[in-house]
């Protein structure tokens, strides 16, 4: 089992009353599986992502629960622990494209950094790393985009980026929290179609965290519904979305405008 | 968890209104007329009779002390009101037309900018001459382009914004625009403006006051006060220290007043 | 023959850009460089049609609204309508709103700037706007930090509509929104302009929701009109290469 979390629950403390923003969260993962989390804004799908990647580190609030990536409980482990995982065995890609890279740093320098932290690798075994990864990601003319900076590519581009930085150390987990949000729908499909050749070629598992449940259908076999703070229902895909059993999951699926003719999602 | 207690807001806003406080007693009671001086009282030690003591030509120091905060207190307010109007006159059409407009008064602003502010009023102060107005003319105008520019940034920001476009869609015009819509919502980095402002223009006052071209004798400020107790500086040292202390009562209730409020606005 | 409230005859936009170079130039009176975003653009709305525009970011979609609504001085072409205060629905529920107003005053606005309506008159026609919208009355004396996304488009739609504009321009409406919200809002939005015979040109990159609300639909790329056609046309037998290649990406085709 590649990843275990168990009644995972975060609360907020910096109000009078302590505020749960999520509730017994559990969720295995076996590589190469894509998983989705679906749910409205607020609903703490972003918020248990952070907290699987070791990514909230809060003084005003509290992790209850375990949660274990390849046997290290990422909820409680050190500094030094997490480093060794993030950004190597564990890949995050964010929503906003634009301000997830540094403005003032070289594409090729921002792809190897989890080289540069992580391996003993030259400088040319590294270009050349990066340049691979760049290809991986399907971005023309690696060797151009390499020296290039962030402000000359477009956003679909930047997120290519952003999945080469992950992948280039082979992570065997990717979290992906809204990674497509801000991108057009032509992209958005290319996107997902790069994901699945990552997943389906390297047995990397995905955690794709998205409001958009059309996209998690493409892309996802299994998914978890959430409603403020609770997954709600969960599930292989078609099931929830053929046969929804919690009036919640009907309920969002029932908002997508539907197209006659075309099937459902 | 208990409640977080803003203390800046608090201790800011109980040293500033005891200062108000103190400025409007003094406009109708002062324990002695301020300008009298009594030959028997020379130079006298804090007592019951004046508890701040008596200056070299025997005039009571409290009561001057409450006339000159009240003198440094109206340049500032009038220095800052001068800075504030025109700045947002400028900064408001600046930042909302841009263009060439922009451009011009911007550098003229720049130019102004570039001058310490005190050198720049000294300048006007040799043109016009000194006294309470001229000071309150002359740092007004060396107070403007930093106003000016925080209007305006705050315009050039508000300007994009959608409910700006709506209101053009709803039919306001230009002015209405610029003054209704869009300078409200500059009303919270104003505010903190308008106290580090008056906090440099009361101490603009008082250095120029301590230089002798601000407020003219026999009147009381605090920095004309000080600068003549540099003299007795060693033999009676409590006639620099009241009028000092007064200034920094005056600047740190507003300072910390300002960062309270500021603090608020965050949390 | 139908009576169009908006009629575009071969519009082309111009647009300058913000560089170096061209505020040089500007310093020394020369024109800066021009780009052209719109290309020969020609449509029109007929009566109470809701029309959809598709296309992706940098397409032209917004230059092509602030053109109808002559906020774009630089253009080519003819533009002509046959109402007077055309109206906008903004994509962003957040910066729509004038944080420091409350929502009466806001929703009032375009009755002061256009109408003699005494105080007491343009109160009345908010609060029946305000129901109009599905909103309780005393919202009108709440500030929009008070209010959810979802409320603040349905304020934003109340105060487009205060005027009973002919042509109504509605810019993503619903895309900043959470999927059920934005159910809700649709819905909304379908029921006035039936209620109200409302000609929109709805502004969308959801092929979905488009499908859903317009009648007919436009297809743009790279500033030009590819494809146009009513929705069942467009969506069954697309013709133009990105319009399937849209269609593909959604998960429709």
């Amino acid at each position: 089992m590649l990843l275990e979390v168990k009644n995972l629950q975060i609360a907020f403390h910096d109000h009078s009353l302590p505020e749960t923003v999520v509730h017994d969260f559990n969720l295995t993962m076996e590589a190469g599986e894509i998983v989705g989390i679906v749910g409205e804004s607020g609903s703490g799908k972003s918020m248990s992502a952070m907290a699987i990647a070791g990514l909230l580190s809060r003084h005003d609030m509290t992790k209850e629960g375990k949660c274990l990536f390849q046997g290290v409980d990422t909820l409680r482990c050190s500094r030094q622990e997490l480093r060794k995982l993030q950004g190597n065995e564990m890949g995050i890609i964010f929503q906003e494209p634009m301000t997830s890279l540094n403005p003032l740093k070289k594409i090729g320098w921002q792809v190897e950094e989890s080289l540069r932290l992580h391996t003993d690798l030259g400088k040319t075994e590294r270009k050349e790393r990066a340049l691979q990864a760049l290809a991986e990601a399907e971005l023309p003319n690696p060797e151009r985009v390499y020296s290039l900076y962030p402000h000359n590519l477009s956003g679909g581009m930047r997120q290519r980026v952003m999945i080469a930085a992950a992948m280039i150390a082979r992570p065997k987990l990717l979290i992906a929290d809204e990674p497509t949000t801000s991108l057009d729908v032509t992209i958005q499909a290319q996107i997902v179609k790069l994901l699945q050749k990552f997943s389906r070629e390297k047995g990397m598992a995905v955690l794709f965290i998205s409001h958009d449940l059309s996209l998690v259908r493409q892309l996802c076999g299994r998914v978890l519904v959430m409603q403020k703070g609770y997954v709600v229902e969960q599930g292989d895909m078609e099931t929830v979305f053929e046969h929804p059993v919690h009036p919640y999951t009907q309920k969002l699926l029932a908002a997508i405008p539907k197209i006659p003719g075309q099937g459902g999602v | 968890m208990k409640k977080k207690y803003n203390y800046n807001l608090m201790t800011g806003g109980i040293l500033t209104v005891t200062m108000l406080l103190l400025i409007l007693i003094s406009v109708f009671y002062v324990p002695y007329d301020p300008d009298k001086m009594d030959s028997t009282a020379k130079l006298a030690k804090a007592s019951f009779h004046h508890i701040m003591g008596c200056d070299q030509f025997g005039r009571d120091i409290f009561s001057r002390v409450m006339k000159g905060c009240g003198n440094t207190f109206f340049v500032a307010a009038g220095t800052v009101w001068m800075g504030t109007v025109f700045g947002i006159l400028i900064g408001s059409f600046t930042g909302y037309y841009g263009g060439i407009l922009d451009e011009v008064l911007m550098r003229i602003n720049d130019t102004i900018f570039a001058f310490p502010s005190i050198l720049l009023a000294l300048v006007f102060v040799s043109l016009l001459g000194g006294g309470k107005y001229q000071i309150i003319l002359a740092l007004g105008i060396a107070f403007i382009p930093s106003f000016a520019r925080i209007v305006r940034s705050e315009f050039i920001r508000c300007r994009e914004l959608d409910y700006v476009k709506s209101a053009r869609l709803s039919g306001a015009g230009s002015l209405r625009i610029m003054f209704v819509h869009i300078l409200p919502n500059t009303r919270n980095v104003l505010f903190s403006a308008i106290l580090i402002g008056f906090n440099n223009a009361v101490l603009a006052e008082s250095g120029m006051s301590f230089l002798g071209i601000g407020v003219q004798p026999p009147e009381a400020s605090l920095g004309r006060m000080m600068s003549e107790a540099q003299t007795y500086l060693l033999t009676r040292p409590s006639m620099a220290l009241f009028p000092g202390l007064m200034i920094l009562w005056m600047v740190l209730g507003f300072a910390l007043l300002g960062e309270g409020i500021s603090e608020r606005q965050a949390g | 023959m139908q009576e169009n409230v908006l009629e575009v005859r071969h519009v082309n936009g111009f647009y300058k850009e913000q560089s170096v170079q061209n505020g040089i130039r500007r310093l020394f009176g020369r024109e800066g460089q021009r780009v052209q975003v719109l290309h020969d653009i020609s449509f029109f709305i007929g009566k109470g049609e809701v029309v959809g525009l598709v296309g992706e970011s940098g397409c032209g979609k917004t230059t092509l609204s602030k053109a109808i609504l002559g906020f774009l001085k630089d253009r080519e072409g003819e533009i002509c309508h046959q109402t007077k205060h055309p109206q906008m629905v903004f994509q962003d529920p957040y910066s729509a709103l004038n944080p420091v107003k409350k929502i009466g005053w806001i929703m009032e606005e375009p009755l002061k700037n256009y109408t003699k309506l005494d105080r007491q008159a343009r109160r009345e026609k908010v609060l029946e706007m305000l129901q109009n919208v599905g909103l309780e009355a005393d919202m009108a004396d709440r500030y929009p930090r008070q209010l959810s996304g979802g409320q603040r488009q349905r304020v934003n739609i109340g105060t487009a509509l205060m005027l009973e504009p002919g042509l109504l321009i509605a810019d993503e409406p619903v895309s900043a929104l959470d999927v059920t919200i934005q159910a809700q809002i649709m819905e909304l939005f379908q029921e006035l302009q039936q209620k109200l015979q409302l000609s929109v040109l709805f502004i969308s990159h959801d092929l979905r929701v488009v499908y859903q609300m317009c009648d007919r639909v436009l297809i743009m790329k790279e500033g030009r009109i590819v494809e146009e056609g009513t929705v069942e046309e467009v969506y069954r037998h697309p013709k133009h290469e990105y319009t399937k290649l849209l269609l593909a990406s959604a998960g429709i085709s």
